[in-house]
This record gives structure tokens, C-alpha cells and sequence, in this order.
């Protein structure tokens, strides 16, 4: 049985805080902070953004919500608990004229981020709030910046949607440098640099927006809702910009590690989107810049060690054993090219982005016709992903962060040019 | 039937009636016309069962027809094709040769096994004792058949399924043999099915549960006594380094300095 939208709202609150959000009112900011066994972290997050609330948005009313999915490490204790001590490490003068609320809440439905999303979102639209952000709970490099950042171009800007933007090191984030930018660019004609990045900004509008969608059931809730929350407001025309947010520190991973999961998880979503907003993308459309705000500065970054020839390894092992899968998937001139690949040594290897490109929207096909079991199908775009990685590392190693960035740019331009094989073949006959 | 039964009272009269006079003067005749009358008789009272049986098969093949038709075209509509493909049963169906698609084999099939039941039943209007005994075996066999079959192909997919996310699993965890590892995965589940196929066709089922018992039993032992064997080195490592840390926070956590 599906419940209409005002009883689905109030199932997903607990009395208590249905006690609170009735003494509060109405508030003009929310700020959404959905936790997991965060209790090194969320400490840290909440005095930032308490912090940024009070020294840049005194004469609003500001609400903060932890939005929790049943931590066992004290997280909702800490949460409930923090407070910022002395004002004055952080600010020199401030007046505050409405003090900030807080809820501790857990969520209910499916695990997963998604789910905390929604009962933010749904604690937005009952207190009435022009302007919400969500961040990270394990962020070690949020200020009492970041605040202003996310919510100023709502509440004062006119934007609907405020995307980060981070300073990464070249190898950080390669899912995102080398699928989810370009191909988003591609389809969605808007250059949102870190369309997954986490920590978002948007209006009490695009929050009441996304409640009505039936996505709560669905992988969204369980891991998607970062790109499905971009890809929505870029499909559907809201006004979006980016903030330099500069590093976003967490620990840094080799790209090679646990990137099979990732692969459904982010990947699957992407895909999965493709087919609910096929009427949007299929239009041809110049590829925009999005405004970016905020003062653009370097940090010095974390290095991060690659295994190239680890990732290699993986990909000639499958170039052995699951060449009968990627029959099914790849068309046989871009079969053959990855084929070809493997004869390369390991010091010379190059993955060019043309075939990359085509590697991409081959999958993307191959997951809207069902070829084959859609699970299996993402986890075997892992090894040729990895060889794309390997190639980049390869090749930008004597590069600088900006140089890379040039990079990736071309494989930007390289997906906008190809669009005609993507349409061609989705809409078509297919993989 | 009312012009049909006038006829064959009209056969009657005049088979069985002539040559009347003739017969009844003459032992030589009667021994001939009694044994014809006799089968006359025969003849005349299974006409009404050959007929039944006629317009039994040809009514049933209508229906078969039609059943057919609208299975094809609901299979078309749901996508069985692709889901034929995406579980393997089109491979397995052109390895043997049959390169129809499924959409139109599984309609054919159906209707043939219609044609077989509905002779079965025309055969029981002929009102022989043997169809009575025939199909009651049949309609009482016919249920294990159809479920061993379903395991069957339940089971190839199943096999596939699970061969393909062993190997794909296999080959992004760098996992050597990948492909030895996936077939064997298939033909464990496939040796599972059909074990379970024969169980349920009551084909020497002591003798196929014995069978694999032992192969599994002896494949699971096997492979106990290689990992314990092999891997005793690296649990033997594992403890020690576990109890070594353990006394490491033991002394790190000793509040004075004996030194």
C-alpha cells in the first residue's frame, strides 16, 4: 500500500522530534548531518557548522539535524552533547539573535544515506526552511566557512542547488574523473566538476521536490543519493552553481581497493538515471561552464601511492577470462581495441579516451537493454576501469594537479563528442 | 446423428438381414454370414467411438492451437527472449542445435505435449481397457516429469548465474584460476540439479544420493585437510602476531618504567 506524501512524511518521524519541530516553528536554514558510527568525526562537524551558522547567519533561525542509522559507538550520545565551548576561537565578535537548534534523530527505512536524506528532507519542508545544506560526518577539513559556502547562494543567491567543489589530488576521486564528470557533462550539458562530492547546498524548494519522488525504496536510499540528487536538479532545470570548498580531507585509498562495490553502487545509480531521465539528455545541447563561487586558493594535498601494476595485473587477468562477458557487452570493434590493449608492457601502457569513452557508453547500453545480469555486468566494467586508471596514472605522473586537470578535461570533450555513438546505439539496436 | 442412425439401421437390415431365407436353409452359409454378422456388429457399435475419438483430437489440436498462439505472443510481450538470453538457455539451446527462439520453442512444446494428452483422452472414448491403465500411469507421472524439468532448467540457470559472478568476483580480487574456479562452481550446481531431477523421476534415487554424498563429502574433506595442512603456517603466524600485539598493549599500558 503507498502512502500519500504528508502521512509518508510523518511515519518517517519519531514523536520526540515531532515535539520538537512543533515548538521550533518555522526556521530559515537547516543544516542536515546524516551519521553512522561517526564519533571521532561528528564532533568536529558540528562545532564547525554550529560555528559557521552563528558567525555568518546570526539573524536567521537555523536549525542543525543529525540524521543517524543506528550508531553503537556513542555518535548520537556526542552529537546530542557537543557544543561550541568558546565562541571566541573562532569568532572575534558575533551577536546572535536566534539561538541554533538541534535534533538528533535516527531515520527509518532502507540503511543508507539515502535514507537519512530523507528525513532531513522531510524536517525541511515541516519547518518551512529557504535553505538547507548537508555534510559529511567524517570530514576533517570542514570550517565555519563551509557554511556560508553552501547556503549563501540560496538564501541570498537565487541558486537552487550548490554543488562543492575540492581541491583533489590528481589521483583522488578517479571514479569521478574518469565516469561520473565527463559522462554527466555529456548528457547533461553542465560541467558540475564533483557531481558525488557529499556536502551539498540547496533550497527548501528542491528539498520538498525530492520527497515526492517514489526513490525511497531503491537503491537511492541505500547509496545513490548523491547523484541522484545532482542529476535530478540538473535534469529538471533548477539553478545550480559550485563553491570551493578547497581539500577534502579523508584517508586516502589506492583507487584499486574495494572497487567492484563502488562500481554497482555509483556507477549502477548513473545508469540507472540515464534510463529515468532519457527524454532529457537525448536533446543536443552546448556543453556550459557552472558558475563557481568562493575564493579558488591551493592547499598542499596529501600524497597518495598507486599500484599500477597491480591494477594491471587485474585487467590482463580479465582480458584472459572474461572476454565471453565483455562479448556481450562491448561492440566488436571496441572489444577488439581493449584486446589490444594487453599486448602493451606494463611501462608503456595507454588507454586512449576515445576507446575509454566508447568502453563507457557501451556499458550504459548494455545496462538499459539487460543484456546480462546487471550486477555482473558493473563489476566487469571494474578491470577495464582500472586500465584506464593505470593509463592516467601513467601518463599525468610527471604532471601537476592542474596539468592533470587538463587532462580529464579533454576526456570531458571526448564524451561530449561521442554522444551520437551513445544515442545511436540506446536508442537504436542496442549493445 | 438422427440421418446417421437410419443409415446404419439400414446397413444393419441389409447386411444382417440377407440373405435371410437363404441362411437359415443352409449350415454352410450361416457358418460364414455368423462370424461376418458378428464383426458387422463390431464394426457398427465402435463406429460411435471412432467418431468420438475424431472429434476429440480435432477439437483438442483447436485448442492446442490456440493455446500456442497466445502463449507465443504473452512470451514475445514479457520479454522471455532476453531472459532466455540473460540466463543462458538460448547458449545452451544452440549448443544443441536448436536455434529457434525460446519465445516460440516453449509454445511449441506446450502444444505437442497437448497433442500427446489429448490422444490419451480420445483413446479412452474408443473405450479400450488398456487407455484406462495407460493413463492413469501417464496423469500419475506426469507431475514428476514436469518438475524434474523445471529443476533442470531451473538448476542450468542457476549454474550460470552463479558460474559467472564467481568468476567475474574471481578475476577483480586477482584471484588466480578464475575460470576453473567458475566451472567448478557450475558443475557443482549442475551435478546438485540433476541429482535432485532423478530424485524427483524416481530413477535409482539410493544410488544417485549415495553417488553424491561421496563426491561431495569427499570434495569437502579434501579440501578441509589441503587448507588445514597448508594454511597452518600462516595461522601459526597469525596467533603469534596476535598474542605479541596483545602483550605489546599489556606493557605499553603498565603505568611505570622498570628501566
Amino acid at each position: 500500500m503507498s502512502l500519500s506524501q504528508p502521512e509518508a512524511d510523518v511515519h518517517l518521524l519519531t514523536p520526540e522530534v515531532e515535539e520538537a519541530l512543533e515548538r521550533i516553528g518555522e526556521v530559515d536554514i537547516l543544516v542536515g548531518i546524516p551519521s553512522y558510527n561517526n564519533a571521532k568525526t561528528i564532533g568536529h562537524v558540528l562545532r564547525a557548522v554550529q560555528g559557521g551558522l552563528i558567525k555568518y547567519f546570526p539573524e536567521f533561525r537555523s536549525i542543525v539535524v543529525n540524521s543517524d542509522g543506528g550508531s553503537f559507538d556513542g555518535t548520537q550520545e556526542i552529537a546530542r552533547n557537543t557544543t561550541l565551548d568558546n565562541v571566541h576561537q573562532i569568532l572575534l565578535t558575533h551577536r546572535v539573535l536566534h539561538p541554533v537548534h538541534r535534533i538528533v534523530t535516527p531515520y527509518h527505512g532502507i540503511p543508507g544515506k539515502g535514507s537519512a536524506f530523507r528525513t532531513i528532507f522531510a524536517i525541511a519542508k515541516r519547518l518551512h526552511a529557504r535553505a538547507c545544506a548537508v555534510v559529511d560526518a567524517d570530514l576533517r577539513s570542514i570550517t565555519p566557512e563551509w557554511m556560508e559556502l553552501l547556503i549563501r547562494p540560496v538564501l541570498q543567491g537565487d541558486f537552487d542547488y550548490v554543488c562543492p567543489y575540492y581541491l583533489r589530488h590528481k589521483y583522488d576521486g578517479t571514479i569521478t574523473n574518469n565516469i561520473i564528470y565527463p559522462l554527466t557533462a555529456a548528457l547533461y550539458g553542465r560541467r558540475i566538476r564533483q557531481p558525488i562530492g557529499g556536502d551539498f547546498g540547496f533550497s527548501g524548494e528542491l528539498a520538498a521536490c525530492y520527497l515526492t519522488r517514489p526513490v525511497w525504496h531503491t537503491d537511492v536510499a541505500r547509496y545513490g543519493i548523491d547523484i541522484w540528487m545532482t542529476t535530478t536538479a540538473l535534469a529538471e532545470g533548477y539553478k545550480i552553481c559550485q563553491v570551493f570548498l578547497g581539500a577534502k580531507i579523508h584517508d586516502p585509498k589506492d583507487p584499486g581497493l574495494h572497487l567492484a562495490t563502488m562500481m554497482v553502487q555509483v556507477v549502477g545509480s548513473l545508469f540507472s538515471l540515464m534510463e529515468t531521465y532519457e527524454e532529457s539528455w537525448q536533446v543536443e545541447r552546448e556543453l556550459r561552464p557552472v558558475p563557481l563561487l568562493g575564493f579558488s586558493h591551493d592547499v598542499g594535498l596529501e600524497p597518495i601511492n598507486v599500484n599500477v601494476g597491480r591494477m594491471l595485473q587485474t585487467f590482463r587477468q580479465a582480458v584472459k577470462d572474461l572476454q565471453p562477458v565483455w562479448e556481450e557487452i562491448l561492440t566488436p570493434p571496441v572489444l577488439e581495441g581493449v584486446v589490444q590493449l594487453d599486448q602493451q608492457a606494463d611501462e608503456a601502457f595507454f588507454f586512449p579516451e576515445s576507446l575509454w569513452v566508447q568502453v563507457v557508453y557501451d556499458f550504459a547500453v548494455a545496462y538499459h537493454h539487460r543484456v546480462l545480469n546487471r550486477d555482473h555486468l558493473l563489476r566487469s566494467l571494474t578491470p577495464l576501469y582500472l586500465a584506464r586508471t593505470a593509463s592516467f596514472v601513467l601518463e599525468t605522473k610527471t604532471l601537476s594537479t592542474a596539468q592533470a586537470e587538463e587532462k580529464i578535461e579533454l576526456l570531458c570533450e571526448e564524451f561530449v563528442r561521442q554522444r551520437p555513438y551513445l544515442i545511436k546505439h540506446w536508442f537504436g539496436e542496442g549493445g | 446423428m438422427g440421418s446417421l442412425g437410419v443409415w446404419l439401421w439400414a446397413i444393419k437390415e441389409g447386411v444382417l438381414g440377407f440373405p435371410g431365407p437363404i441362411r437359415a436353409r443352409n449350415p454352410l452359409v450361416e457358418a460364414i454370414w455368423t462370424p461376418v454378422k458378428a464383426f458387422s456388429q463390431s464394426v457398427i457399435q465402435f463406429l460411435p467411438h471412432v467418431l468420438a475419438f475424431v472429434a476429440v483430437v480435432l477439437l483438442g489440436w483447436v485448442l492446442a492451437r490456440i493455446v500456442q498462439w497466445t502463449l507465443e505472443r504473452t512470451l514475445q510481450a514479457v520479454g522471455f527472449n532476453e531472459l532466455s538470453h540473460r540466463l543462458g538457455l538460448t547458449h545452451l539451446l544452440q549448443r544443441w542445435g536448436i536455434h529457434q527462439q525460446p519465445s516460440r520453442l516453449v509454445p511449441r512444446v506446450v502444444y505437442w505435449a497437448m497433442m500427446i494428452m489429448v490422444f490419451i483422452i480420445a483413446m479412452d472414448a474408443l473405450d479400450w481397457p488398456l487407455t484406462d491403465q495407460l493413463m492413469t500411469s501417464f496423469f500419475g507421472y506426469l507431475p514428476h516429469v514436469v518438475v524434474a524439468l523445471l529443476i533442470l532448467l531451473l538448476g542450468y540457470g542457476f549454474s550460470n548465474y552463479l558460474a559467472r559472478a564467481t568468476l567475474i568476483g574471481a578475476v577483480t580480487s586477482g584471484i588466480p584460476g578464475a575460470k576453473g574456479l567458475a566451472k567448478a562452481v557450475r558443475l557443482a550446481v549442475l551435478l546438485f540439479a540433476f541429482a535432485m531431477a532423478f530424485e524427483q523421476l524416481g530413477i535409482a534415487t539410493g544410488v544417485v544420493l549415495a553417488a553424491f554424498v561421496i563426491l561431495f563429502g569427499g570434495i569437502v574433506l579434501a579440501l578441509a585437510i589441503a587448507i588445514g595442512l597448508g594454511a597452518q603456517g600462516i595461522v601459526r603466524e597469525a596467533l603469534e602476531q596476535a598474542l605479541r600485539r596483545e602483550q605489546k598493549e599489556k606493557e605499553e599500558q603498565e603505568p611505570i618504567s622498570h628501566l
